[in-house]
Order: structure tokens, then C-alpha cells, then sequence
């Protein structure tokens, strides 16, 4: 099945995330601009309060959203091919009231593997049984042990953090005498994106690819669900995604620009701050697992909207920038509405515009169905 | 009429090539990557971007519109002269293909070396009233390969083939209704079919028409209902619906009576049960996800979809069949694994003593895909075990008449399926193989697709056949053997 199976295949793949791109298709079901606990960007932060907030404003605002998002993809020969879709998104939880803790333990020259056995394992153990944790998950990297453990909806935070951090205290002596005592705090902030997300895609143009549907589950711990409908063939096929830096939609975003790239993944350094951005410097931690050595980020201080990523491969080289082009503040929440993705090697780039954007529209829970595959809510995305 | 053909295949590789050409030729060739450096602030030298490490305060990237500083950013909505993609009251899209097909080796029941030899227009008209959907899908041929048909919408030949006419709409919360001319599909497999019992065009499979010609229309009423313990789907065809199966008016086959191969010289002219409402078709399916994954329980009672059985009179006829069956499909090591069954009743022949009907079976499928991202970006790799397992296949060998080409109790199939997207996804390679160690025989499926724009696309592949015996279900195609070229503008 070739055009059907493959081809769009992985259009869907790469285009559900594309949603979260979609401004303030996520986030705060607080409507005004400035969520909870979202602190002045003029004065000065931590690099983990320009990288949260970062994170939050890039990929998490609104509760629920629709937009209309054309891509114009333009390759090294000049050739532009177009691609329409809209995207509709809605939060499981939009008003899950889930605390969340961080723990972590440091321990001096061990190896990714010495943490994962001797620390990220040992906590895990002791969390699983602490009430009123809903779920965790942990990175080990050489010499640090990060978990961050979610608390069910409507547990007091105060409580579930004492509880937390009963629990990891309890298993010091389990942990080897090198290791640093643990620490356990509340992650501030929105907690939106803790929760489980639907997307509903349904595409437009091309012609080739009109009326297919990409219906997302997305998960929290384990892999999203992902289907695909093709009105020819009358057929649902479920879509596998092992497969995170290839091309979104043929274009040059990456499914994981889109998505969003999980914050655990880098180091973060704030290298410089001057009166309009925080300028942050991301390392991975698992250098072989992609294809840049580092990227450099401009985040706007008083939005901590990005307005420029550039990518450099492993010999310092630039090849990719990420530019936002327009921005417009919708329903409160500012909204990168105009971005391009430019292949600096061979001038190919990537257009992306969002249009008719809306954040906190009522949108039920059931047309997130397999049953709205066979028939597209016209209702919802509109005419 | 040989030549007419001919030309029409000139005239698709010619255009063809003229695209691809074309496409190349544009604005002149470009520098391979690493030799240029279009932008001089973008060098290859790893410099820091142009602010970066500067004491000067507010140094940086340029602000996007709608970030000027110290300007208050209105709340702005949509300006009401954007253009907006729409679903406009009357949706009209199709296409234009042109397709040609050769015998890589002549067939001695074929006066034709061509398979495949058309234009077809596909027109696809859809419009919404009172929460009502109609859908009128209409494809007009020109086919240089005679079938010798006046136009049969039933049978898909002649001049214009009916693919879609329906109306869908809700009447009730939790029910869809669909009625008229559609195509349906369902069941785990990928390119082979247990549960799913709704017609297939195998022909237009072999031949290399676009994939989506596999599927032939029923006409029928479907209902869809959804509750929160178990979704029902029932399919009501009062009118048998037959696949489009292999005649050996294009196709040559495996005839047993004559023990031989056989084409054009002994087309097969099935007795076909056609009374409305009492050769009918029921198919049922109850299905539910939890956690993920996705249950499936399948009924069907109608008939054999090809004519495998054999009247009093020595004709072909649709014996009866029951098929029931399950299937279960989710996430599994990172990509995707289905399991399906179904238990064929051969109504007719339930004891397996019956030579002209037949036996009941028992049908397997295991299939995993996934993505392979360790092995190279935009590849896709899909494997499947198949069984046909035939039931009383003792009694089958005892009743069979002299010198019958006996088939094995037990049938295996093994399909891989491998694809690779290169160009920004605009070309796509595919390979996808059925392989048989028990019948001996194997079908490859190698194609290849290119998107020139968002209009053009042209493909091109070939259906191999192999087999040790003529008999067998891929090894009697062997001669079938072609290759094709096709060219399509979409709108």
C-alpha cells in the first residue's frame, strides 16, 4: 500500500505533534498569559526557571485548541510543496490538580549504568508504594539520578512531598555512602503537560492525502496510540513511532521539533542574558542518540517564547535554525502564529503558519473516537 | 486495437520521462551540499551567532512581528480576509491516470502482451445536508484491453465503474448509518484478509492499478453503533457481492478440470447467486480498545467470495461460508503487532467428503511492523506469518478425483514488506513479497513513486510470480508476470 500505507504514514507520524506547536494549544487552563507561577522574565532566573517556562510557553498552554496550519515546503531546488491541515487537541485532565515532586541524587564518577543500579532503582522502588503517587519516571545520567514522581488528582502537595520525601529518606542506607543526601522538591509551575493528550489532525492539501484523518493518543510513561484512516480504502491502520528525528510531513521540522523535545534529554546553561533574551545552551546527555552536538536557543524574556534555536552538528558546525518569524497574542496567550525551519547546508527550508487559532474551545472528549475517523467533526473543524 | 495501446504506453513513458526531466532541469543543477555557503552570516566556521558572548545588552536575533519591544501586544483575532482552508458545501477533488502494464514473457492463453492499458478519470463529489453526508465516486475508463463487457457496475467492467454512492448520516447518538455503494474494510492484516469478507478486486492487484483498487465496492447498509462496553458494527449486502476475481480473460489461471493452465480459451463464467434479499451477505463485527489494545470479534455468513465450488453441471459456482473469528492488535517493542483469526465452516461440505466444495479451514495471522530508525531514517519494515489450515484434509484426499493437483493440509505464507522514503519523502520505494514454503511459490511486489509536485505523481513496478508448480495459489500467475508504468494528476 504504498502511497496510503507509507507515505502517509509517516505524514501522520510527524504531523500529530505538530499540534503541540499549534500555540497555547497547550497548557494553563488559567486564560490569562501569565500562568500560575510564572515568574518575571526581566529579572533574573535560574536556568531551570528559563528552561521550564521555556518548555511550558513553547508546548503547554490552553487546555484544549484548534488552528489551521499550512506548511510551504520549500526544497534545495527551489521546488515549494504545500501541506494543510487542522489540528484539534484537548487535555485528558485540563484541570488535574496533580502535585508533582522531583527527586534527585548525585554521585560522584559513576557511570550512567552505576546510577541506574545503585540509585534510580533503589527510589523507585521505595516511591512505587508512597500514597497517592499516580506514576514516575526517572533518567539516570553519569552521576545524577533525576525521578520525577506525580501525585494523584487532588492530593495536597505539602503532604505528598513530606510523604515523598519519607520515602527516599528511608532507603539512604540502601544507597551507596558516596551518594549525596536526596532531595526532594515541588516542581513549580503548570502542570498541564503531566497529563494525557488527544490530537485530531485532518488533512487538506495535497490532494493525494485530502480527508485522511491522524488520531493521537499521547501517553505519559509509555508510547503514544496512533491511528490512521484512509477514506479509499475504508481502512484504520495503527501507526508504530520508534522513529523521532526523521522529517514531519516531508518538511524540515522534525517530529521532535514538533513534539517536543523532552527537557531531560539536555544539559541546560544559561551562556548569556542581556536585556531581550535569555540565551540558553543545550547539550545532550545521549549524544549518540541524535544527530546535533548542541543547539543555542534566544528565548524572549518578557514571553520565553523562542525566537531562534540554531543546531550544530558534532564538529560546531551550524546546519539548522528555527526562526520565529510572527507572533500574535491570542485569547492572552502569546502565540508564535509564523515560523520557519531553514536546512542551512542546502538552503531548503520550511515555512509554517497557523490561522483561525483558538485555545479553551469546548471540544468532546468522544471525537477523540475512532468512531470520528469515519466522520470528521465538521462542527468543530470548521468550515 | 494492439496498437492503440502501444501507443498509449509510448505516451505515458513519454510523458513520463518528460516530467522527470523537466523537474530536473529546473533553475539548474544545484551545488551538492557542502559546497556552498549561500548565506555568509550562516558560514560553516563554528562561530557563535552574532550576539552571543557580547556585553552589549541587547544583542540577539531580530524580535518577530508582534514581539516589538515596548509596544503592547494587542490581542489580535484572525484577519477576516486569510484565506481559510474549507469544506465547502460541494467537495469536488479526483484525478487523471494513465497506466500501462506488459508481460515480461508471452502466455501462450493470452492474445495480449499488454496487462494494463488505460486512462481513467476519478471524479469525487461530496456535500453535506441536515447532518446528511452523500459521496458519488465515479471513475470513467478508456481500457485498450478488451473484456468483451458491455458496462457492469456489479463486476466492475465496461467504460465506467461505480466506486462509491452513498449517504451517511446519525440517527441516533450512538449509531452511524452509511447506505448505498461504499467501500469497506476491516481486520488486522496487511494485504491479506481473514475476517474481512467485503470484496476484493485481485486483478486490479496484479496488474499494478493503485493500491487502493484492491478493494471493490459492496452495496449495502452499514450500521456502526457505540456503546461504552462493546462498539457493534453490522454490514448488511442484500445482493451477493463477489470478489473481482481472476477469470483468465486477462489473467491466466489454473483450471483443475483441465489440468492445466488456462486463459482466454476457458474463462471462467461463474453461476453467481444474484436474487436480492435472498442471496445476501451478513458480516458483524464487536470491538472495544482497553489500554491500547484493540479487541475484535468477527461473524460472517454468506459465501465464498470466489467461485471455488463446482455445480452438477460442471460449472463454478459460490458455495456457502460462515466465517467466524477474532483478532487482537496493539504496541508491541516499539512498533506494532497483530494477531487474527478465523474459523472457515464450508457449510455446503462440512464433513470434507465433497470434491467439488471446498473444506472448512482454519486461518492464522501474526504480523508485527514497525520502523527502524537504528537502520536507516524513513524506513518501515513489516513482517507476517499466514496459515491456511485445511480441516479434514483426509477425507479431501480421499474423495479427490484422478489426477487432481493435491493441495497440503496446511498452507503457509510468509510476506515481508520493505519501505524506504528518500527526496524529502517524495520518493517512495517499496518491496513487498509473499513467500510460500509449502506451495513453493513466491509473489514480489517492487514499486517505486515520486511525488514531482503536489499534483503530479508517477509510479512505477512490477508483479512477479514464481512458482515450482503450475497449481499453486501464486505459482499458476507465473505467466502473469508484468511490469507497468502510471502517471497521475491530482486535484
Amino acid at each position: 500500500m504504498k502511497t496510503l500505507d507509507n507515505t502517509f504514514t509517516r505524514i501522520l507520524l510527524t504531523v500529530l505533534p505538530a499540534v503541540t506547536v499549534v500555540p497555547g494549544l497547550a497548557g494553563a487552563a488559567d486564560p490569562n498569559a501569565q500562568p500560575t507561577g510564572m515568574p518575571d522574565g526581566t529579572k533574573d532566573l535560574t536556568v531551570d526557571q528559563v528552561v521550564h517556562w521555556t518548555n511550558f510557553r513553547s508546548y503547554y498552554q490552553g487546555h484544549t485548541g484548534r488552528a489551521n496550519v499550512q506548511m510551504d515546503i520549500v526544497d534545495d531546488r527551489g521546488q515549494k510543496r504545500t501541506r494543510r491541515f487542522t489540528i484539534l487537541r484537548r487535555d485528558d485532565q485540563p484541570d488535574a490538580n496533580a502535585p508533582i515532586v522531583r527527586v534527585a541524587v548525585t554521585l560522584t564518577d559513576s557511570t550512567a549504568k552505576q546510577v541506574k543500579e545503585s540509585l534510580t532503582k533503589k527510589l523507585e522502588e521505595a516511591l512505587k508504594d508512597v500514597d497517592g503517587v499516580e506514576s514516575m519516571d526517572s533518567v539516570s545520567e553519569p552521576g545524577r539520578s533525576t525521578t520525577r514522581v506525580v501525585g494523584k488528582k487532588d492530593v495536597k502537595a505539602e503532604a505528598f512531598l513530606k510523604a515523598v520525601t519519607k520515602a527516599v529518606d528511608g532507603v539512604r542506607s540502601d544507597l551507596p555512602e558516596a551518594a549525596s543526601r536526596p532531595k526532594s522538591e515541588l516542581v513549580e509551575g503548570d502542570h498541564a503537560y503531566t497529563g494525557e493528550q488527544k490530537y485530531y489532525v485532518y488533512f487538506r492539501k495535497p490532494a493525494d492525502v485530502a480527508k485522511t484523518v491522524f488520531l493521537v493518543w499521547k501517553h505519559i510513561g509509555k508510547n503514544d496510540d496512533r491511528w490512521m484512516y484512509f477514506p479509499n480504502l475504508d481502512l484504520v491502520k495503527r501507526i508504530s513511532a520508534a522513529d523521532k528525528r526523521t522529517s514531519f510531513v516531508g518538511s524540515h521540522f522534525l517530529y521532535e521539533d514538533v513534539s517536543g523535545r523532552s527537557i531531560d534529554l539536555d544539559k541546560h546553561e544559561l551562556i548569556d542574558t542581556n536585556k531581550t533574551y535569555f540565551v540558553l545552551k543545550n547539550t545532550p546527555k545521549n549524544p549518540n542518540d541524535v544527530e546535533f552536538g548542541h543547539y543555542v536557543m534566544y528565548v524572549h524574556r518578557k514571553t520565553f517564547l523562542v525566537v531562534q534555536t540554531t543546531y550544530y552538528d558534532k564538529q560546531g558546525k551550524a546546519y539548522r535554525k528555527y526562526t520565529a518569524k510572527g507572533v500574535k497574542t491570542i485569547e492572552g496567550y502569546p502565540t508564535v502564529v509564523k515560523s520557519q525551519m531553514k536546512d542551512l547546508k542546502t538552503g531548503g527550508y520550511t515555512n509554517l503558519s497557523y490561522s483561525d487559532v483558538d485555545y479553551n474551545v469546548a471540544l468532546p472528549d468522544d471525537i477523540f473516537d475512532k468512531r470520528y475517523l469515519r466522520r470528521p467533526p465538521r462542527k468543530y473543524l470548521g468550515k | 486495437m494492439s496498437n492503440t495501446k502501444r501507443w498509449l504506453a509510448a505516451m505515458t513513458v513519454a510523458s513520463v520521462a518528460m516530467l522527470v526531466t523537466g523537474a530536473a532541469g529546473q533553475d539548474g543543477p544545484s551545488l551538492p551540499p557542502g559546497l556552498e555557503q549561500s548565506d555568509p552570516n550562516e558560514s560553516a566556521n563554528p562561530t557563535l551567532p552574532s550576539g552571543l558572548g557580547e556585553d552589549d545588552g541587547g544583542s540577539g536575533p531580530d524580535l518577530p512581528s508582534g514581539l516589538d519591544e515596548d509596544t503592547d501586544t494587542p490581542d489580535t483575532t484572525d484577519a477576516p480576509g486569510e484565506e481559510k482552508p474549507a469544506l465547502h458545501w460541494l467537495d469536488f477533488s479526483g484525478f487523471l491516470d494513465a497506466r500501462a502494464g506488459a508481460r515480461l514473457q508471452p502466455d501462450r492463453y493470452q492474445d495480449d502482451d499488454f496487462t494494463l492499458g488505460e486512462v481513467r478519470l476519478q471524479t469525487d463529489l461530496q456535500t453535506s445536508w441536515r447532518g446528511m453526508t452523500f459521496k458519488l465516486v465515479t471513475d470513467f475508463m478508456w481500457d485498450t484491453i478488451p473484456d468483451g463487457h458491455a458496462v457492469d457496475l456489479e463486476r466492475g467492467e465496461g467504460w465506467v465503474d461505480l466506486r462509491q454512492a452513498n449517504v451517511m448520516f446519525t440517527p441516533l447518538d450512538f449509531m452511524d448509518l452509511k447506505v448505498g455503494r461504499q467501500i469497506l474494510t476491516w481486520g488486522t492484516g496487511d494485504q491479506l484478509f481473514i475476517n474481512d469478507q467485503f470484496p476484493k478486486d485481485w486483478q486490479a492487484f496484479f496488474i499494478g492499478r493503485d493500491v487502493e483498487y484492491l478493494k471493490a465496492p459492496s452495496d449495502a447498509i452499514r450500521i456502526n453503533t457505540f456503546t461504552e462496553w462493546v462498539n457493534a458494527d453490522f454490514v448488511y449486502t442484500p445482493q451477493f457481492d463477489a470478489d473481482r476475481y481472476v477469470t483468465g480473460q486477462r489473467l491466466s489461471y489454473w483450471n483443475s478440470s483441465l489440468g492445466r493452465r488456462a486463459g482466454q480459451d476457458a474463462v471462467i463464467d461463474a453461476d453467481r447467486p444474484a436474487s436480492w434479499f435472498r442471496d445476501d451477505e451478513f458480516a458483524l463485527r464487536m470491538h472495544k480498545t482497553i489500554d491500547g489494545i484493540e479487541l475484535a470479534g468477527y461473524g460472517y455468513w454468506g459465501y465464498w467470495k470466489r467461485p471455488l465450488g463446482m455445480n452438477a453441471a460442471g460449472r463454478a459456482y459460490f458455495p456457502n461460508l460462515n466465517v467466524y473469528g477474532a483478532s487482537v492488535r496493539g504496541q508491541w517493542a516499539g512498533g506494532i503487532a497483530n494477531v487474527e483469526a478465523g474459523y472457515y465452516d464450508s457449510v455446503e461440505d462440512r464433513n470434507g467428503d465433497d470434491p467439488f466444495v471446498p473444506n472448512s479451514e482454519i486461518r492464522l495471522l501474526v504480523g508485527y511492523e514497525r520502523d527502524w530508525p537504528e537502520l536507516a531514517d524513513d524506513l518501515t519494515i513489516g513482517v507476517q506469518y499466514y496459515l491456511e489450515w485445511m480441516m479434514d484434509h483426509d477425507e479431501y484426499r480421499l474423495n479427490a478425483p484422478a489426477g487432481t493437483r493435491e493441495a497440503d493440509r496446511h498452507r503457509h505464507v510468509i510476506t515481508l514488506r520493505v519501505t524506504k522514503l528518500l527526496m524529502n519523502q517524495n520518493l517512495e520505494l517499496s518491496l513487498f513479497t509473499y513467500f510460500s514454503p509449502s506451495d513453493m511459490d513466491a509473489y514480489f511486489r517492487p514499486s517505486a513513486s515520486y511525488k514531482i509536485d503536489d499534483h503530479w505523481t508517477i509510479d512505477a513496478g512490477g508483479n512477479v510470480f514464481l512458482g515450482k508448480y503450475d497449481h499453486t495459489f501464486f505459482g499458476q500467475l507465473e505467466r502473469n508476470t508484468n511490469v507497468y508504468v502510471g502517471l497521475r494528476y491530482r486535484w
